[in-house]
């Protein structure tokens, strides 16, 4: 295919992803990875110095739908909205397996007394498939330097 | 920083009744409060937690972290002992390691390059004697007396505490006979440092204190195991403090049917589900077992910053660093054992999801310490808690529907800031 092409399709599922998630559509958000794919989070600072503990390690589908209908309808946390910001696109590696992809990307966090700060900075390391439904992730690793989560998280990135 | 004598005005501060069931709102909001508790408990003769012993491998590892307010240095020295100091210059007290972690057998500030070894002893002044013979440091200057400010050192099991007082008992005299062998349960064996995951509250430490002492609030605020109908039938639950202060504490549920082998009872309670919801991937709760008796829960409160947390298999100390009146950082050190096999290993990965900044059956805590810290701010003076559960005294010993470790912990407090019951 095409480079630019490839660059249109990868921005195009970005984009539906960072909406999903900014518009509070929670239950969409795991149809974008394959049944067996790996959503996962991880502090910078773990991430440098070969630490393997995650803030957030879901490595089914089934496992992210638990997450979803936690937050629905068990946890308790205080009402938030995402604003995500991507750039920096780069298709790192194309083989016969899939993509990988990095990007950087920012959270801003609005609360309900309407102040927004910026709640992440990180990068997402992507393995993107394709798949009847067009491009999917087999991987999205978030390597987030904001290693100091303010209050709590609740919602992925 | 505290200015000698400010906090005298304290001496008589009113405290409702002596049981610790009621609690005057002010210790969470004063700053005065703060300053007081970091001279009295911080730097007052109690241990902290520091590191594992894992995080610092070889000579010259070392980690920047806390004690209370205080900036700490912890290291390897290369006797391969492990050696702690207040992160502050002896000169003109600029902060000498200004990283995370490294390895380092000289630690150099970098205002005007006033050098210390591991042990955070005085190597080296520039321009000591001067520059062409003039100037330079007094004749009768000495190095060994002007080194960083040295912190009490115990290593207990691969666990390293530090203390900033000369005044506090051994480590083991200080938890007690009582507490101890928990300690002992969870580091029977070696340990590996996992990493950490941190967040910050806006809230006073002392609200996650009670938090952690709280069993009554577990299935009522979290309510992850009972949406997913991951109940236990017949749960034996622990609720212990120590016998010297009562500061310390033990909490732990046991699941009754553990005849069965690692794992099945966690499939076994998914079978039986009432009318509700199951998890659609329940991999993250097979269990396997490693102690004898296999708590699903122990949560283990040393005295003021130390929360020592096993759920199912998933293991991490919880640090607490007080930042101000209403603010503290939490860290969850994650561990496992060094002989864990690749599938014990990515269990305890998974079940990191429970517990953290993220976890399921955790995130609510920073939560109701936020709403409370957030409604008591505007308080007048003499508004107090109200905790009764459980009755008015005594260790409820095996309840988990009680407050009794909360009040010890009052009481406690109360002694150590001058208050005494
Ligand atoms: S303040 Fe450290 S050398 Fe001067
Ligand atoms: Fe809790």
């Amino acid at each position: 295919m095409d480079e630019r092409d490839l660059y249109f399709r990868i921005e195009r599922l970005f984009a539906n992803y960072c909406a999903t998630l900014d518009e509070g559509e929670l239950e969409a958000w795991p149809e974008f990875f394959i049944e067996d794919g790996l959503y996962q989070m991880i502090a910078r600072e773990n991430h440098a110095y070969g630490y393997p503990i995650p803030l957030l390690l879901l490595d089914s589908q089934g496992m992210m739908k638990d997450r979803v209908y936690s937050l629905r309808n068990a946890n308790i946390y205080q009402a938030h909205r995402y604003r995500h910001a991507q750039s920096g696109i780069r298709i790192t590696a194309r083989g016969g397996d899939g993509l990988r992809v990095s990007s950087s990307y920012i959270v801003v966090q609005t609360l309900n007394e309407g102040v927004s700060h910026i709640y992440q900075a990180g990068s997402y390391y992507d393995w993107l498939v394709e798949t009847p439904q067009g491009l999917r992730f087999k991987e999205r690793v978030c390597v987030y330097d904001t290693s100091r989560i303010a209050t709590l998280l609740a919602t992925p990135v | 920083m505290s200015i000698p004598g400010a906090s005298s005005a304290l001496d008589d501060f009113p405290w409702p009744s002596s049981d610790g069931g009621e609690v005057p709102y002010a210790v969470f909001t004063s700053q005065a409060i703060f300053e007081r508790e970091q001279e009295r408990i911080y730097r007052g003769p109690t241990w902290h937690f520091l590191a594992l012993a894992d995080e610092l491998r070889k000579p010259g590892d070392f980690k920047s972290t806390f004690i209370g307010t205080t900036p700490v240095v912890v290291t390897r020295t290369r006797d391969d002992d492990i050696a702690a100091w207040v992160n502050r210059c002896a000169h003109r007290g600029a902060m000498v390691c200004r990283e995370l972690r490294g390895n380092a057998r000289a630690h150099r500030c970098v205002y005007h390059q006033w050098a210390y070894d591991e042990r955070g002893r005085l190597r080296g002044v520039p321009f000591q004697k001067g520059l062409n013979d003039k100037t330079g440091m007094p004749a009768d200057f000495n190095m060994a007396e002007h080194g960083l400010p040295l912190v009490r050192v115990e290593e207990h099991r691969g666990v390293v505490f530090g203390s900033l007082s000369q005044a506090a008992p051994s480590l083991a005299d200080y938890l007690g006979p009582r507490m101890l062998p928990w300690l002992d349960r969870i580091f029977h064996k070696p340990v590996e440092y996992l990493g950490c995951t941190r967040q910050y509250a806006k809230s006073n430490w002392k609200l996650y204190y009670e938090n952690v002492k709280d069993p009554y609030h577990a299935s009522l605020l979290h309510l992850f195991h009972t949406t997913f109908n991951i109940y236990r039938s017949n749960m034996r639950g622990r609720s212990v403090m120590d016998d010297g202060l009562g500061v310390h504490s033990i909490i732990t549920t046991t699941p009754q049917e553990d005849d069965d082998t690692a794992g099945d009872y966690q499939k076994h309670d998914i079978a039986t589900y009432r009318a509700g919801l199951k998890l659609a991937d329940p991999s993250m709760l097979e269990v396997r077992r490693e102690f004898e008796e296999q708590t699903s829960n122990n949560i283990h409160t040393l005295f003021p910053s130390t929360v020592i947390q096993q759920i199912h298999n998933t293991m991490a100390v919880r640090q607490v660093l007080p930042k101000s009146a209403g603010e503290f950082e939490l860290v969850f050190h994650f561990f496992g054992y060094q002989d864990d096999d690749v599938a014990l290993r990515r269990l305890r990965l998974k079940q990191a999801n429970l517990a953290g900044p993220a976890g399921y059956i955790s995130m609510e805590d920073t939560e109701a310490t936020e709403l409370v810290q957030r409604a008591i701010e505007s308080c007048a003076a003499g508004d107090s808690s109200y905790m009764a559960m459980g009755g008015a005294d005594g260790d409820g010993g095996t309840s988990l529907i009680s407050e009794h470790m909360i009040r010890g912990f009052w009481r406690g407090y109360r002694n150590m800031m001058g208050w005494g019951a």
